[in-house]
């Protein structure tokens, strides 16, 4: 058994694990998160993505010792506890981006890292990312349909905070 | 009171409107519940030994090292278990239809790649793992049965107890008037079409929780299912114990696409292992096994005559279908098969149409469903229509305008009893034809030609039959309206929590 101590979703997980077990099976496992999901285990369908350090990575690819110290955000944590979803989980409601749901959190973690990187991608950028996550409920036009939204939803969202940042100097002029 | 003065029905809020879904906000925020996300106290976990080779006679199964590792707790062969069912898990055998004896495990033989031999329970899945990996099994090959028209000629057997690999073969009803159709038609085409394996691949895996509580006698089995009221009275069969002392619940399922419609061989396996310990057994397929053991789908070929008079008008269609149903098919060797045939004449008038359907066994993954598994008919009759267009020299979209059933041919009962009624497949294909500017695209194209490029189009018209309802082994689905201690109404159908939260708001 080797001690593991990672912050996962803000919070801080100290176990003791297998140095064999993959981060996807101490998340789930260890953690009680079970909303990465494992749909092949070697690295190719990408459910299992979660964000270490802000970076999205497999985490059925890696061991769980390797999380020692870093900071992982899994699908339970991308939009606070009760509190709104983010923009690309709104994009993927918005535009059916989902059926099954089963690679759902994969792909909206590799959404997410990669809009914070390309805020304004082309539809041809979008398809480049996501081509490392696999959908087998023929979502793949849906699914950049939400990401487009979900650009189009940050956007929007940056707007009303500039908005709202010029608000009260606004009514103070009223005043 | 005119037509205008009618109010809208209700439905008119929903067609053609966007509708969120009220499951996606769950599902994209980390909270669904699928099958490997269900834990029980005292749940333990499966594993299982599977044959490498196609066929093989099983010598000797040594489990005496995997029994040794720490954490293990119950190995079981064949030999072992497959006594504790009823009868055969899948009973599709007739006078007229051989089928092989279906057990959990294999015993005494492997019948495919895959084929599960042993299940390991041990404390975590890994470990089950590491003792599946010191079971020692001895296998003496056996000549394999491999591909659809080699099973018809070969000596091999794909199950020893069978003396033909063919599970299934029937014809139409002798038909003169077929024959003579034939001899008038002033041209008969023939093409033969292969459509190759499909696997069904469903991002989640196969898996499911037994729960067999000694005290109260009760399985409850969770399981990634496609229609757990059929999972409730499989197992009631096979295990006999009655209906109203199991019960199988579903959640989230990620995805199926027919491979999780029927319970398989390993997934029973699983229920006896929780029977036997008296614990909840947890088995998650992994991807391996999934394309290996899970069931395999269409592997087929058909051969389709058509008698045409000289303005292409179909005068008369024969088809012949052989389906390589796998060692142990999910479904009676003549299922897809007989479907296809039957839904074959499809959108087209076809007065004069017979069939002869064959299902062979080999030694590989069993079929079962997948995304209807009839499909064969609609690709190699459309396909057929593109070559004979082809060879007529007649457009393609001409040729099946020429065919196709018009409202004045309503009601319409096609060659194989199939009553239609209220459809509009000439209206849909004009419509499909004009959205997608037919006409354009053929000038598009010769333009595009001379440019040295190609551009190419597609056309196909089909009608399916869609699912049945109750009393068929497919159409099994309970509802339930529920007057709760509030007053309130509950309605609950097939579509679960969905449905509940629908009223809830």
């Amino acid at each position: 058994m080797t001690y593991v101590t990672a912050e996962i979703n803000g919070r801080v997980y100290e176990r003791d694990v297998e140095p064999r077990k993959t981060l996807s099976d101490f998340l789930r496992e260890d953690c009680d998160l079970t909303g990465t999901h494992v749909g092949c285990e070697h690295g190719v369908c990408g459910a299992c993505t979660v964000l270490m350090d802000g970076e999205a990575v497999r985490s059925c690819l890696m061991f769980a010792v390797q999380a020692t110290g870093r900071s992982i955000t899994t699908i339970e944590g991308l939009a606070p506890e009760g509190g709104p979803m983010t923009p690309v989980q709104q994009g993927f409601m918005e535009r059916h981006g989902l059926q099954c749901g089963f690679c759902t959190p994969g792909f909206v973690i590799s959404a997410h890292a990669f809009l914070e990187r390309n805020p304004n991608p082309t539809e041809a950028e979008i398809r480049e990312e996501m081509s490392g996550n696999l959908c087998r409920c023929t979502g793949y036009q849906g699914i950049v349909r939400a990401i487009d939204r979900a650009v189009e939803i940050r956007r929007e969202r940056d707007a009303s905070m500039v908005a709202t940042a010029a608000g009260p100097q606004d009514q103070q002029g009223a005043a | 009171m005119s037509v205008q003065e009618q109010q809208p029905p209700a439905a008119g809020r929903f067609v053609g409107a966007r509708v969120n879904r009220v499951e996606d906000p769950r599902l994209l925020t980390g909270h669904g519940v699928y099958i490997d996300d269900v834990r029980l106290p005292g749940m333990v976990h499966a594993a299982f030994v599977r044959s490498p080779m196609a066929h093989g006679r099983i010598r000797s199964i040594d489990v005496s090292q995997a029994v040794l590792v720490p954490g293990v707790i119950a190995v079981w062969t064949g030999a072992e278990i497959n006594g504790d069912v009823a009868g055969p898990l899948w009973d599709y055998g007739t006078e007229d239809t051989p089928f092989p004896p279906v057990t959990p495990l294999a015993a005494h033989d492997v019948r495919f790649v895959g084929d599960p031999v042993a299940i390991v329970v041990a404390e975590s899945r890994a470990i089950a793992e590491d003792a599946c990996e010191l079971v020692a099994v001895d296998l003496e090959p056996v000549p394999a049965v491999i591909g659809r028209e080699n099973a018809l000629t070969t000596d091999a057997r794909t199950h020893a107890e069978l003396d033909t690999n063919v599970g299934w073969d029937a014809r139409s009803e002798p038909d003169p008037a077929l024959n003579e159709a034939f001899a008038a038609s002033a041209h008969v085409i023939e093409r033969t079409f292969h459509q190759h394996r499909h696997l069904n691949v469903p991002m989640e895996p196969r898996g499911l929780v037994a729960h067999w509580e000694v005290g109260s006698e009760q399985l409850t089995v969770h399981v990634a299912s496609q229609g757990p009221h059929m999972d409730r009275s499989f197992f009631s069969r096979v295990l006999n114990i009655p209906e109203q002392r199991i019960r199988c619940t579903m959640r989230d399922v990620g995805g199926g696409f027919g491979q999780k419609i029927f319970r398989g061989r390993d997934e029973t396996a699983v229920v006896l292992a929780s029977i036997r310990l008296g614990r909840p057994v947890k088995w998650i397929e992994d991807r391996q096994e999934n394309l290996m053991a899970a069931n395999h789908a269409r592997d087929e070929q058909m051969t389709i005559r058509m008698g045409l008079d000289e303005n292409g008008v179909i005068q008369a269609v024969y088809a012949e279908q052989l389906t390589d149903v796998g060692a142990y098919p999910y479904m009676p060797a003549s299922m897809p098969t007989q479907l296809s045939l039957n839904v074959l004449p499809g959108p087209y008038r076809i007065a004069h149409y017979g069939w002869r359907g064959r299902g062979v066994f080999t030694n590989t993954s069993g079929i079962g469903a997948y995304r209807g598994p009839w499909m064969m008919e609609t690709t190699a009759r459309e396909m057929m229509m593109d070559h004979v267009a082809r060879e007529l020299g007649i457009d393609p979209a001409e040729l099946r305008r020429r065919n196709l059933l018009h409202a004045d041919d309503l009601p319409y009962t096609t060659a194989t009893g199939r009553v239609y009624d209220r459809i509009t497949p000439a209206e849909t294909f004009e419509a499909a034809l004009d959205a997608i500017d037919y006409h354009g695209f053929r000038e598009r194209q010769r333009a595009a030609l001379k440019d040295g490029r190609y551009l190419g189009i597609g056309i196909s018209s089909y009608i399916e039959p869609t699912a049945a309802g109750r009393g068929t082994p497919m159409g099994i689905e309970a509802a339930t309206i529920r007057i709760e201690p509030s007053g309130k109404v509950s309605i609950l159908m097939g579509t679960g929590r969905t449905a509940i939260r629908w009223r809830r708001r």
